[in-house]
């Protein structure tokens, strides 16, 4: 605790200090107005001579006068809530009393955003009749976001366990194998060919605009897999001018606090180091044509025993628009990681060493090599071209190719070589989709396509239903999205989606995926919504196929079937600035999910293994509520979510295993002087009110969980190209069980840099 | 384990802006009209102090700041006034010395699978019960077709065990195993204390194998 302290103190000396050296004001001066892009006043802006603590701010009539400590040239910067931040050069000689206008270009604020995920197109996230959260550019950066499972959990009513995503309870814990969260990189279909998994470090972190987490189903519009909701990364635009920027972070792990766990490895009493760098660069080469590049590597040492890694990734989009009327942009990326798999510790009591499960007929060795962490290395490469057609003003249409590749290789315990990829996973997701989007009046709009699409899959941890390890999963889709403003204030949505897919040689599977919402604006800055849609997933190749005992025993189910999801919503959302000083956006609503066949992994006596099988019923009712507040002078943020969850598998009365009943997530971010900013985010997630106790059976302690809670600390200043950043995750020490078996991160410093020029 | 409740009450959030009260202004590509009204701006200028200085943090925004500290508040309780998972207390662990006496006639080889010593800390109910292994002590594989065996188990973890005995797995299936002798003093339990040695001996007659499950 004596450290915490000492780390607090500091960090806010550190804030005194860098504020109280600021000089005092002298005699030259810049006078000018501020203005929007409609050439309005803009009024409490505030003008900062950057490097130093002087500045002004607008009059009501965004007239301003700021002196200026002695001639020279100074970088002058214009900052207000609402708007972007401009910097503005200037020179000035003695006596000199310089005039500049300047306008302000609007930024987005709370519940201002603009969404694509709700319709396949895009509109203002305060209207849209299904929920929907946000996660900004500055939300990723500010929290040094190099996975994006990191900000995810600090979105409300999604919980993430390891790297599989939860989001309202829809999914339990099944190691990222058929995940009920569709994850998509610019609007494409992201999940890995092999298990339906979510890749979260195949992404960008670095080059993303924004990411839109929708939560209830989405398979009306995006098909299998969106059951629980659909997460869209987007990345960013094309710049007008030229972009380069250099980020860089480096940070340590603590020793966890304690010693008994310490004492259980070699390296439990060290602090284990992480770091890497991002170089990005954005440019327009002529009028028609503009790209961005990126490239990150990471090397993480790992809190645990054999659970480090390294990460490569390069991206690169590219638009070209060769008239007014056509354009096609090109994402490509490929992601190298290779990485020790901590799968589950030892014991409670040795929670930092991979353990090995005994199945009876494997008794533990001593000298044996821990099947707790098998190691891998794996290549991922995405290929995302978008050609869009803008016909006339009111019709255009998308055709977009999709291909998306995983290589796994697994890497010899004995040797420290990478084993034949036949003794592996190869696998590929690929198709394509064309969408036609007309807007024939302001009252109605139509969003219309078809998609092919198909998984090849090839694993030695695969035995097909034609006995061989290669396995292949062709869909093809119709979907149809139409809105049609009733009155000036009611919103009907309608929309349908058939899927066809055709499973291993045998199967093929048909689903039709209604949806209907409605959406009221009568108040201003207010919504009420009603949605009501239905959802399936078909099972993944690992859980139809897996069959292996290596790490746990597992056998195939040729006879799994698709789970399918009903939901019904009913939410309230708005955005107020007469409630409470500053701006509020709120956020509830209350659902009711039920599924059939939902698909779990269950411990099957009759196989003497684990076998994913289905469920007859299960519900899920809940309600979500997201309250945010910031001030209009922008020196204060706060944001407090809260959900609650009923689980229950209808035949049993069971709850569901692995879902929590409770989960808060809050945020208050300050701006303590004008170049500093300070944050706390904060999470508890109550333990799951059911847990898998058959993992138990072969994992030392495997059914210990306790309440999650996490809070960050965050703190940064921006000087000229360059912003500094302190984080400390975790502040308080916590210790959690991260997923079953698996101790949470501990305390770890990050101290990042960024260059943007 | 001390509790940390590491918040030192005496570093305050404090606020530099200050921003003029101001009229009126467009945001949002959405439309949204985001004018203030005059009495907003008036109830606004009550809480912003008039003049910036980096050490006139937040004050005199009374609400926004009990709003914080109210919410700062919930973080911290929410968040750190325990530790959280610890590890659970060590019982330690002891000896066995296990005796082993055979007669009748042993089974060919083709069931003889494995053979094994096993205590339990439940009375198993069937045969998935075998999947227990956390709560089970295994030995190593014992020899098969003496009359006799002695051997020692170490870093026995302590409790008590409700079904101890041999048990011979009679084909390659995992679940294919069966009690063939018990440990059977003391109704068949047997408690195991940190540094204890215990002595057990379990007789297995072939032509008079034990019931299970156990009634």
């Amino acid at each position: 605790m004596t450290r915490l302290s000492h780390i607090l103190c500091t960090c806010l000396v550190t804030v005194f200090v860098c504020t109280a050296l600021a000089p005092t004001l002298h005699a030259q001066v810049v006078q000018g107005r501020v203005v929007d892009e409609a050439g309005l006043a803009v009024p409490g802006v505030n003008i900062l001579i950057t490097g130093t603590d002087s500045g002004t701010a607008s009059d009501t009539e965004g007239r301003y006068r700021l002196g200026l400590p002695s001639a020279g040239t100074f970088v002058l910067r214009f900052s207000s809530i609402g708007f972007h931040d401009r910097l503005e050069t200037i020179r000035v000689g003695d006596s000199d009393e310089l005039l500049l206008d300047v306008q302000l270009k609007e930024r987005v604020l709370l519940g201002d955003e603009i969404v694509v995920t709700a319709s396949r197109q895009e509109q203002a996230a305060l209207n849209v009749p299904v929920s929907v959260s946000v996660l900004s550019a500055d939300d990723l950066t500010r929290r040094n976001t190099v996975v994006l499972d990191d900000a995810l959990r600090s979105v409300s009513g999604v919980t993430v366990l390891g790297n599989q995503i939860n989001v309202r309870g829809s999914s339990g814990f099944a190691y990222n194998t058929g995940s009920r969260v569709l994850l998509m990189l610019d609007g494409m279909p992201l999940l890995t060919p092999d298990s339906d998994g979510v890749p979260l470090e195949v992404l960008p972190a670095s080059e993303i605009e924004q990411i839109e987490v929708l939560k209830g189903p989405g398979s009306a519009l995006y098909g299998s897999g969106a059951l629980g909701g659909v997460i869209n990364v987007i990345t960013r635009k094309m710049p007008d001018k030229p972009e380069t920027s250099i980020r860089s972070f480096a940070g340590v792990w603590d020793p966890v606090r304690h010693k008994v766990w310490r004492d259980g490895w070699q390296h439990g009493n060290e602090y284990r180091p992480f770091w890497g760098m991002t170089v990005s660069h954005a440019t327009r080469s002529s009028a028609k044509f503009s790209w961005w590049t990126s490239l990150s590597f990471r090397r993480d040492a790992g809190y645990l025993a054999l659970s480090g890694r390294d990460v490569f990734h390069g991206f690169a989009k590219t638009s070209w628009q060769p008239s007014s009327s056509w354009r096609l942009e090109t994402l490509v990326g490929i992601m190298a990681r290779q990485r020790d798999n901590f799968i589950f510790w030892e014991s409670a009591r040795n929670v930092l060493t991979p353990g090995r499960a005994s199945f009876g007929d494997a008794p533990v060795e001593p000298g044996s090599s821990p099947n707790g962490a098998p190691d891998d290395f794996v290549r991922q490469i995405s290929l995302l071209p978008v050609l869009t057609h803008f016909v006339n003003s009111t019709f255009f249409y998308e055709v977009r190719l999709r291909g998306f590749g995983t290589l796994i290789r697994p890497i010899s315990d004995e040797t420290g070589e990478r084993k034949k990829l036949s003794e592996g996973t190869v696998g590929a997701r690929y198709g394509g989709e064309v969408q036609a989007n007309w807007i024939p009046s302001n009252r109605r709009r139509f969003v219309a396509g078809f998609s092919r699409d198909a998984i090849t899959t090839r694993s030695s941890f695969f035995v097909t239903n034609d006995g061989d390890e290669l396995g292949g999963q062709p869909e093809i889709a119709a979907f149809l999205h139409a809105e049609e403003r009733l009155t000036p204030n009611l919103e009907l949505v309608l929309g349908a989606r058939y899927d066809h897919y055709r499973i291993d040689a045998r199967d093929t599977e048909q689903r039709v995926s209604p949806k209907l919402s409605l959406a009221w604006t009568g108040w201003s800055g207010k919504t009420l919504r009603f949605a009501w849609g239905d959802g399936f997933r078909v099972p993944s190749f690992a859980e139809r196929f897996t069959d292996n005992r290596d790490y746990l025993p597992i056998v195939r189910n040729l006879e799994l079937r698709p789970e399918r999801s009903r939901s019904l919503e009913v939410g309230f959302r708005g955005i107020s600035k007469d409630l409470f000083p500053g701006f509020v956006s709120w956020d509830i609503s209350v659902f009711r999910n039920t599924y059939e066949g939902f698909i779990e992994p269950r411990l099957v006596p009759a196989e003497q293994a684990f076998q994913f099988i289905n469920l007859p019923q299960a519900r899920i009712v809940g309600v979500e509520s997201m309250l945010e507040w910031q001030s209009d002078t922008g020196f204060l943020h706060l944001s407090l979510g809260y959900t609650w969850l009923h689980t229950e598998e209808t035949k049993s009365g069971e709850e569901l295993p692995f879902r929590p009943n409770h989960q808060v997530v809050s945020t208050i971010e300050v701006q303590a002087t004008r170049t500093i900013r300070i944050g706390l985010d904060g999470r508890w997630i109550s333990e799951p009110g059911r847990l898998e106790t058959d993992f138990a059976r072969f994992v030392t302690d495997a059914d210990m969980m306790v309440d999650t809670r996490v809070l960050d600390f965050r703190t940064s200043t921006k000087q000229g190209p360059f912003t500094f950043a302190l984080i400390v995750n975790n502040i308080l020490e916590y210790h959690y069980v991260d997923r079953p078996a698996i101790l949470g991160e501990p305390r770890r410093f990050t101290i990042q840099a960024t260059w943007k020029h | 384990m001390s509790k940390t409740c590491g918040v030192d009450d005496r570093k305050k959030v404090r606020n530099i802006r200050s921003i003029p009260a101001h009229s009126k202004r467009h945001l949002g590509p959405s439309g949204i009209e985001r004018r203030s009204s005059p009495s907003y701006y008036g109830h606004m200028n009550r809480f912003l102090p008039k003049y910036t200085t980096p050490r006139n943090l937040l004050s005199g925004v009374a609400s926004a700041q009990s709003l914080s500290l109210t919410l700062l508040l919930i973080l911290f309780t929410l968040s750190g006034c325990d530790s959280g998972l610890e590890p659970p207390e060590d019982f330690g662990t002891g000896s066995i010395d296990v005796a082993v006496t055979y007669s009748g006639e042993w089974p060919p080889g083709q069931e003889l699978n494995d053979l094994r010593f096993i205590a339990m800390r439940f009375l198993p109910a069937d045969t998935s019960d075998f999947f227990r292994l956390n709560e089970m002590i295994i030995s190593t594989r014992l020899a098969t077709n003496v009359p006799s065996d002695v051997f020692r188990i170490e870093n026995a973890p302590a409790g008590t065990y409700f079904y101890t005995g041999i048990a011979q797995q009679f084909s390659d299936n995992l679940l294919s195993w069966r009690p063939i002798g018990l440990y059977e003093d003391n109704s068949g339990v047997f408690s195991i204390g940190r540094g204890q040695e215990v002595s057990l001996d379990v007789h297995v007659d072939f032509a008079n194998l034990p019931e299970f499950p156990p009634r």
